[in-house]
Formats: C-alpha cells, sequence, structure tokens
C-alpha cells in the first residue's frame, strides 16, 4: 500500500514537475545571452493561457486535425506510464514493453504527420515532409540503444532493466555508455526539435519542423501539444539519466533519485548550453548527422560482450 | 470434411449457375454472390472445425490419373490459411456487389463470377489438397482464374500488358513447383500423396536443391523480390475487390506453400533460415522504398503487399533458425509472428485495396496527385483506410502491432541465444540485422502510409476529380467497416484461441522432438500483458476527448482559413503533394530507387511553361528482366528457322517426335 501511495506520489508530481524543464532551457540561453529572459515557469503560464482560450479551426481541416492532439498526449500519457521513475517500477509493465514504448512513439509521429497534413498548407506539408524523414533515420539508433541495455540486462522491460542492482558505478561498461550515451542524447535533441536538428525559435517557417506543423493549433488544442513536448522531455531526459545513474544497493536508497533528477536538470541544462554555442545544421547534413549515431549505437551494441 | 466439400459444390455450382445466366445480368450477379458468401462462410465453419479439430479431417478418393488421387487433407495449417481465404473472399464477395454495378454494361459480369468463385475454389484446394497433382492443379487454375479476372477491362492496352507479364511470371514461377514435385514423386512408388513425401530420405544437398526450388516457385506467387515484378503491373489493371483478394489472400498461398514443403524436408540447415531472413529483408526495404516512390496509389499498394510478405518472410526465417538451433522461444516466437501476419495483412490490406477501389470508382484517377481533401466527401471510406494505414504501419493499438511485436521479439531473443553461444556468430549478425531492417520498414511504412492517406483523403482538392465523389453504396461500406472491426477485434481472437491455435499449427511444423507449447503460452500471456496498456491508452483518450470537450463547451470556436503567411491567394495547388512529401527520401536513396526527374524550368521573364515529372524504376524489372528476356528473345530468335507456318511440315515434328519418344522407350524404359 505504501509503495503504490510513494508512487502514485511520485508520476503525480512527475506530471506536475515536466513543464519545469523545458523553462530551463530559455533560462540558460537567456543567461548565456546576457538577456533578462523569460520566467523560470513561463511554460505553466501558458499552459494555463492556452487552456482558458477558444480555438480556430481551419475550414479545410477535418477532424483528423482534431483528433491529432489528443491521440499525442494520450500515446505520451501512455507511454510515460511504462517508464520507471526515479527507481520506482511503472505501473505498466511487461515483457517487451520497451517494444511498445518505442512505437507510442511512432503513434505520435503519425497523426502529428496527418494532422499537419490536413490543414492543406505547404509549410505544415513541408515539416511533416521532414519529420517523416528524420524519425526514420533516428528510430535505428533508438532501438539499437535498447537493444544494448536489453543484450547487457537480459531483460525485455523497461522496468526491471533500470531498477537491477548494478555494483558499477554505470549500467554499462564505459565505451558502450560513452556510445550509447552520445546517440541517446542526440536523440533526445532530435525526439525534442532542438537544435541542432530543429529550431523551435528560428523565425521563418520555412526551416522549422516541429513548430510549423503545429502552426494552425490553437487554444486547448495547442496546450495538449505543449503539454506532450513537455512529457517528451520529461520522458527522455530521464530515461538518459536511469541510463546514468544506476540502482547501487551500497548507497542509501534517496540518493538514487536525488542523483536522476539531478542530472536531468543538467541534461536540459546541456541542451540550453548546445543551443547557445551551436547553430541548426543545414537540412542535408543531418542526414550525415543521424546515421552517425546509428553507427555509434551500433558500434556500442557490438562492443558490448 | 463434408462441409468443406459442400462449401466447394456450391462455389463452383455458383460459378458456373453464373455463367450460364450471364445473358441476364442481375440473376447471374445474384448467383455469383451468393454463392460466394454461403460457400465461403460454410467453408470458414470447416476451417473452425479444423483448426480445432485434435485430428485432421481427410477426405480420399481415386483419381484414374497416374500419380494423381483426390486427397484432402485439412489440419491445422490448412484450416488456418483456409480461414483468412474464405474469411476475405467472403467480405469481398459483398463488396464486389456494389462495386461490379458500374460495369453492368460493359462487361460479362457472369463470367466475372465465375472466375471469382473459381478463384476462391482454387485457393482453398490448394491449402487442402494433399497430393501433388491435384496440387499443380488448383494451383493451375488459381492462376488462370485470377488472370481472366485481372484483365477483365481487356480492352485498355496496359490492362492486357499488365495480364501477360502476370501469366508468364506466374508460370515461370509454377516450372519451378513442377520439377520440384517430380523430383519428390521419384522417391515414392507411383504416387504423389503428401502423406508418402513424409520422412523421404532425402540427401542434405537434394533438400536443399528443393527448398530453393519452392522459395523461387512459391516466392513467385507470394512475391518476393527478386520475383515481385508482376505485383505493381496486375493490381492496378485488376478490379479493386480482386486486388484485395489476390493482395489480401492469394499471395499468401506461396507462403503456405513454402511452409508445407518445408515439413517435407526434414531438419532445416541453418542456411535456409538465413537465406529467408535474407530475402525477407530485401522484399521488405525494397518494397517500401518503391512503395514510398510511386504516384499510382494500387501500384503503390501493391509494392506495400511486397513489403508485407518481405516480413511474413523475415519472421519464418527466423522461426526456421529457431529449429535448426532447437530453441523453442524463438522458434515460437517467429512462426507465430509470421503467421499472425499472415491474418493481418490479409485484413488490413483487403481493407485499402476496397478503400481504394471505391475512391478509384468516385473519381476515376488513380494519381494520388490529382486527389486530395476526400475525407469530407467520402467520410466512412477514409475513416476505414486510416485504420488500416495505422494497423499497417504496426502501430497500437490495433492488430499489425501484435505480429510485428512477435517478430521483433524473437530477433531479441536471438540475441541472447547468441549471446550464450559465442561460436554462432552469423545468428547474431541475423539477428542485429534484422533488428535494424525492422526499423527502417517501420519508419518508412509511416512515412508512405502519412504520405498516401494525407495525399487522397486530406487538404484541400487538388484537381476537378473529387467534385461529384461521395461514399459507395452500403454493400462496399460494410465490407470496409467490418474490416476495419477486425483490425481492432484480432487482438481478442488471439488472446483467447491463439495458445491452441498456434500450438497445433506449430506442431505440424516443428520437429518432433521439439515441444514449443510453453513457449505459444508466454507469447500469447504477453498479448493479455499488452491489451491493457491498450485498454489505458484508449481510456486516457476518451478522458481527453472529453476535458476538451469542457474546456471548449463556452469558449468561442471560430473557423478561418488555413495560416497562409500573409500571402493572399491560396490555391490547392500549392499544398504539399505526396510527390513532394517523399521527396526527401526518394532524394536520400535515390541511387537505389533510380528515381528519375525530369525538370524544365520555367525561363525568361514573362516564362509561363514549366514542368517537372518525376519517376521511379523498378531496377529488377526494367534492367534485370528486361536484359534477360531481351537476351532470350535474341538466342531464341536463331531457331526460328524451325517455325516456318507449313502445317504439314509441323505434323511431321509431331510424328518424329512420338517415334523418338517409342524408340527411347523400347531401348532405355523397357
Amino acid at each position: 500500500m505504501a509503495i503504490c501511495c510513494i508512487s502514485l506520489g511520485v508520476y503525480a508530481g512527475a506530471l506536475i514537475l515536466a513543464p519545469l524543464l523545458l523553462g530551463i532551457i530559455p533560462r540558460v540561453k537567456a543567461w548565456f545571452a546576457g538577456r533578462q529572459g523569460q520566467p523560470l515557469l513561463q511554460i505553466y503560464y501558458d499552459l494555463i493561457k492556452l487552456s482558458q482560450k477558444g480555438a480556430v479551426y481551419s475550414t479545410t481541416t477535418t477532424w483528423v486535425f482534431r483528433l491529432g492532439p489528443m491521440v499525442c498526449l494520450a500515446s505520451m500519457l501512455t507511454a510515460f506510464l511504462m517508464l520507471p521513475m526515479f527507481g520506482i517500477s511503472a505501473p505498466l509493465q511487461f515483457h517487451g514493453d520497451l517494444l511498445l514504448f518505442a512505437y507510442f512513439f511512432a503513434l505520435i509521429r503519425f497523426f502529428m504527420i496527418v494532422a499537419a497534413m490536413d490543414t492543406g498548407s505547404s509549410f505544415e506539408g513541408m515539416g511533416a515532409s521532414r519529420e517523416a524523414v528524420i524519425s526514420m533515420l533516428t528510430e535505428p539508433s533508438f532501438f539499437l540503444v535498447l537493444a544494448t541495455l536489453v543484450k547487457h540486462n537480459n531483460s525485455f522491460s523497461l522496468s526491471e532493466i533500470f531498477n537491477s542492482a548494478s555494483p558499477n558505478w554505470s549500467l554499462l561498461p564505459g565505451p558502450v555508455l560513452a556510445l550509447s550515451g552520445i546517440s541517446l542524447l542526440i536523440v533526445i535533441l532530435v525526439e525534442n526539435y532542438r537544435v541542432p536538428v530543429d529550431d523551435p525559435t528560428t523565425h521563418l517557417e520555412l526551416t522549422m519542423i516541429h513548430e510549423v506543423m503545429v502552426l494552425d493549433n490553437s487554444g486547448p488544442d495547442f496546450g495538449f501539444i505543449m503539454y506532450t513536448s513537455c512529457l517528451k522531455m520529461w520522458i527522455t531526459t530521464s530515461l538518459l539519466a536511469q541510463m546514468l545513474i544506476p540502482a547501487m544497493p551500497t548507497y542509501p536508497v534517496w540518493s538514487r533519485p536525488l542523483a536522476i533528477f539531478g542530472t536531468m536538470i543538467g541534461l536540459v541544462m546541456l541542451i540550453g548550453v548546445i543551443e547557445s554555442v551551436m547553430a541548426r545544421l543545414r537540412l542535408v547534413r543531418i542526414p550525415s548527422l543521424l546515421v552517425g549515431i546509428t553507427t555509434a549505437s551500433l558500434l556500442g551494441f557490438l562492443l558490448l560482450k | 470434411m463434408e462441409l468443406f466439400l459442400y462449401a466447394l459444390v456450391i462455389l463452383i455450382a455458383g460459378g458456373v449457375l453464373a455463367l450460364i445466366f450471364s445473358f441476364h445480368t442481375k440473376l447471374a450477379c445474384f448467383w455469383g454472390i451468393s454463392s460466394a458468401f454461403v460457400g465461403s462462410t460454410l467453408g470458414v465453419i470447416a476451417s473452425f472445425m479444423a483448426i480445432f479439430s485434435p485430428k485432421p479431417l481427410e477426405y480420399y478418393a481415386l483419381w484414374p490419373i497416374p500419380y494423381a488421387a483426390f486427397a484432402l487433407k485439412l489440419d491445422a495449417l490448412s484450416g488456418f490459411f483456409l480461414l483468412v481465404i474464405l474469411g476475405i473472399a467472403a467480405i469481398t464477395a459483398i463488396y464486389g456487389k456494389g462495386y461490379l454495378k458500374h460495369y453492368a454494361n460493359e462487361y460479362n459480369l457472369g463470367a466475372v463470377w465465375f472466375f471469382f468463385n473459381l478463384l476462391i475454389a482454387a485457393m482453398s484446394v490448394v491449402v487442402v489438397s494433399a497430393n501433388g497433382i491435384l496440387f499443380l492443379a488448383a494451383w493451375e487454375i488459381m492462376t488462370l482464374s485470377s488472370f481472366f479476372l485481372v484483365t477483365m477491362e481487356n480492352e485498355k492496352p496496359e490492362v492486357r500488358r499488365a495480364g501477360f507479364i502476370y501469366l508468364i511470371a506466374a508460370h515461370i514461377g509454377t516450372a519451378f513447383l513442377f520439377v520440384m514435385f517430380w523430383i519428390l514423386a521419384g522417391y515414392t512408388e507411383g504416387t504423389m500423396d503428401f502423406s508418402k513425401f513424409m520422412e523421404l530420405p532425402l540427401t542434405q544437398e537434394i533438400a536443399s536443391i528443393l527448398f530453393v526450388m519452392a522459395v523461387i516457385g512459391f516466392g513467385t506467387k507470394a512475391g518476393l523480390i527478386p520475383f515481385h515484378v508482376w505485383l505493381p503491373e496486375a493490381h492496378p489493371a485488376a478490379p479493386s475487390h480482386v486486388s484485395a483478394i489476390m493482395s489480401g489472400v492469394m499471395i499468401k498461398t506461396g507462403i503456405y506453400g513454402i511452409l508445407r514443403i518445408s515439413t517435407f524436408l526434414g531438419m532445416p540447415p541453418l542456411w535456409w533460415g538465413i537465406l529467408l531472413v535474407a530475402i525477407g529483408l530485401v522484399s521488405g526495404l525494397m518494397g517500401v522504398l518503391l512503395a514510398l516512390a510511386q504516384h499510382n496509389i494500387k501500384r503503390f499498394l501493391a509494392y506495400c503487399s511486397v513489403e508485407n510478405i518481405g516480413i511474413i518472410t523475415l519472421g519464418l526465417g527466423i522461426g526456421f533458425i529457431g529449429i535448426t538451433c532447437q530453441n523453442p522461444t524463438i522458434t515460437a516466437l517467429g512462426l507465430a509472428g509470421a503467421l499472425l501476419h499472415v491474418l493481418n495483412h490479409g485484413i488490413f490490406k483487403s481493407l485499402l485495396f476496397l478503400g481504394t477501389g471505391a475512391v478509384v470508382q468516385e473519381t476515376n484517377t488513380k494519381q494520388m496527385d490529382s486527389l486530395g481533401g476526400l475525407l469530407k466527401k467520402m467520410p466512412i471510406t477514409g475513416t476505414t483506410f486510416l485504420i488500416g494505414s495505422v494497423a499497417i504501419c504496426g502501430l497500437p493499438p490495433l492488430n499489425g502491432f501484435l505480429s510485428e511485436f512477435f517478430i521483433y521479439l524473437a530477433s531479441f531473443y536471438h540475441i541472447f541465444f547468441a549471446k550464450d553461444q559465442a561460436v554462432l556468430g552469423s545468428i547474431f549478425g541475423v539477428a542485429l540485422v534484422s533488428l535494424i531492417g525492422l526499423v527502417l520498414m517501420g519508419g518508412l511504412a509511416l512515412a508512405a502510409f502519412t504520405k498516401s492517406f494525407s495525399g487522397v483523403f486530406l487538404g484541400e482538392p487538388r484537381t476537378q476529380a473529387t467534385q461529384n465523389a461521395h461514399d459507395p453504396d452500403w454493400s462496399m461500406l460494410s465490407a470496409m467497416i467490418v474490416l476495419a472491426g477486425c483490425c481492432l477485434l484480432v487482438p481478442f481472437g488471439v488472446l483467447f484461441y491463439g495458445p491452441q491455435v498456434f500450438a497445433s499449427i506449430l506442431a505440424i511444423l516443428v520437429p518432433s522432438g521439439m515441444n514449443v507449447v510453453t513457449d505459444i503460452a508466454y507469447a500469447c500471456d504477453l498479448i493479455a500483458q499488452i491489451l491493457p496498456v491498450f485498454g489505458v491508452f484508449i481510456g486516457i483518450f476518451f478522458a481527453l476527448m472529453l476535458l476538451r470537450w469542457m474546456m471548449l463547451k463556452n469558449r468561442p470556436v471560430t473557423q478561418a482559413v488555413t495560416w497562409d503567411c500573409g500571402y493572399l491567394a491560396p490555391t490547392p495547388r500549392i499544398q504539399y503533394t505526396t510527390s513532394s512529401f517523399a521527396q526527401p527520401i526518394t532524394d536520400l536513396l535515390g541511387e537505389l530507387l533510380h528515381y528519375h526527374k525530369k525538370l524544365e524550368p520555367p525561363t525568361g521573364y514573362f516564362s509561363a511553361k514549366a514542368s517537372f515529372v518525376s519517376h521511379a524504376i523498378d531496377i529488377f524489372m526494367e534492367i534485370g528482366y528486361r536484359n534477360l528476356f531481351q537476351y532470350l528473345l535474341k538466342t531464341f530468335r536463331k531457331l526460328d528457322w524451325l517455325q516456318h507456318g507449313r502445317l504439314h511440315l509441323y505434323l511431321l515434328y509431331i510424328a518424329g517426335t512420338l517415334v523418338g519418344l517409342f524408340i527411347w522407350f523400347i531401348e532405355f524404359v523397357r
């Protein structure tokens, strides 16, 4: 019973804290640029405001456009419930849950793309087309990192993989961890539409991917999409953080959740730093980057005994 | 068994009646549809009985032809394929009622229904026959009746061309099967009964030759690359309910053939499984890439069938490797995944072809770039097409996910297995490559189906073609709705009946020493754990729907034009087309596809004319087969002098051949 309450509390807390991560990035970028910057809680204000607004729909769109944001948020929440959090096993877990977890991300893509295409705008079509090719190239790397974890832990369940006791300082041997970790970091950047693959703050629709796909969404629908992005950032960073911080029986119980949360904050700050120091890659360069991390994760997988 | 024979009789009799009454279209259609539906439904019941009966149902009658017998055997494997064939056939027959109405004045529908019923009957005999001659006869009838259906609109030159390509490809495949069966018959005492083929004293080499012949012969029917060239030609030419039958179920008889023959050949060596995996991967990846580059929606679906047959073959290959390595878990997951994908693909591919048929009939075009915005005009067709697209991409919460999940899991288990036994490096490689291949196929399929669905059904209409489109009549709609419902219900069927059904099928396929029952139970138990997750997802979705409704209830919800970035006169022509959607991928992998582009850019200051044409070439067809056949033509031209058109000399050839055979018989045989 107590465990149930704790896990309920942790998951509810994570749902509330998720938008915070996306608020940290602009703060880091503002600090780098020496600007005042937006408040840390800006995403919360945005979400509240959006939830209080009406909506404008294009006359071209059909119910597919209205369905999109709901399907995306529902899939993200289901994936969220399949993810172990701070050392607590996920409410939904079984043998092979990591495949279903990855496939919910694909479901989001499907509906983001068709919802964008529903508007008939060439801008949104452009974003959708880029999203399709970029996600196609990212998936092998993501699966290879998962396969590396599966191979090392002899388990198909995210909860078992991340909560198995580890005698060492890391879940994977050093070189493998480096290769898989860097691959997963790039996957996080791609999945969350960050620099160097996509730039959410660019001023021209022509150069955006994710932001241009949601140009026509407004009101609660846009709120759903925004919250989906927050959850996505939370889920992906927590995946990498749990990979970096294994469960070590020799340390006190409270140390791991704290270390994981700290790592997650560190990761979003790192993303902010990356966005401050480098520009978005040219579109034709992106496939090279993605094939590169696929190769890196493949090498990591092969290095693992 | 009697029930199955009744079903056959009803199918054939109804077909003949339709042919006899072909002067009266309504009566002919009545006989054709009702017999196809009743016969198939009876057959479905028979197949259920076969699947769940502990002993196979058998029927044996003599047939006064050497080596032949009218031997039928309905075991679990046959029953499973029979269920897929007749279940889909019954549904497409109903669709055919509405679909063919538009052709009533132009074509002899009696003949169409005759061949349709004959095709269904022949396919069911193919999977049930237990004699080589009967099998080949049914196989040939299946090929010919589908040929006549493909060439229904034979006044069009492209349809005739497609028909001939199909006929030739199918017969090249059948030639391999003939030779294969005769080699097998050489080991028995003058019979081709399948029961005599069991446990033949085959050497490893002979068994391997037979296996390769089976893969080529059956692979041609199944549409495996490089034998797939007939699919993208035949499907656009055929009427849509026939495409649905051919792509949904007929190509699966090839998979059945490979499985059935493999039961004769004993323990598979490792390279058989690796061969299947390799062919499956090439078919899957090339199939989906070529699909992505198509502009014609039926060609697109045909290439997509190549992809899915590739996934099925991949699963089979992994299962075979499991058999070789004596690992029941890999075997169970691989084979069960492949079999489940046979059922799933049958459902969603026929659904997609039926939806496409409705679209093509309403708009008179197969070009995706001429369509658009049809979801508003054909809401039910569009919705079922969306369900089919989500299912075929293998996305949760529909049936396609489950079969791909099994195959994924099988390749993950391979990784474990190879880890335990360090010597088997090749297995490790196979597992890794199939894992990456499956992921890439998934990503490309997602791009391909978002492309085609949004090109046809979303956005604004691109041309006038969609002006008068509306949902078709109830018979076509009900077929699509039933199939879409199946996409949702199959997971439950697997949950309840999977352990028993897969266990009895796999008992036929795996060597007797191997026990896969517990592993099948494990696999189906996973489904019992996946379904609650689907339930949670659907629950959250409805909760969000309620939340959104409550938020928008008292707020202004207005309509406006799509955000046009200050551009004042947006036209439907500035929309992204399906070709432009696919362009990043076709550019990236252009060399592999031979993607040709022809651009005439606008010139001068007041230019008016510009054009852009893109076209994907199937290298297997345009380079491989074209050159091969041209070479053959050139070679055989040298024999032209034999064919001079003088009849009396031709008769002399016959006499000469007879004399030659007589001398051979006297001298060498007796």
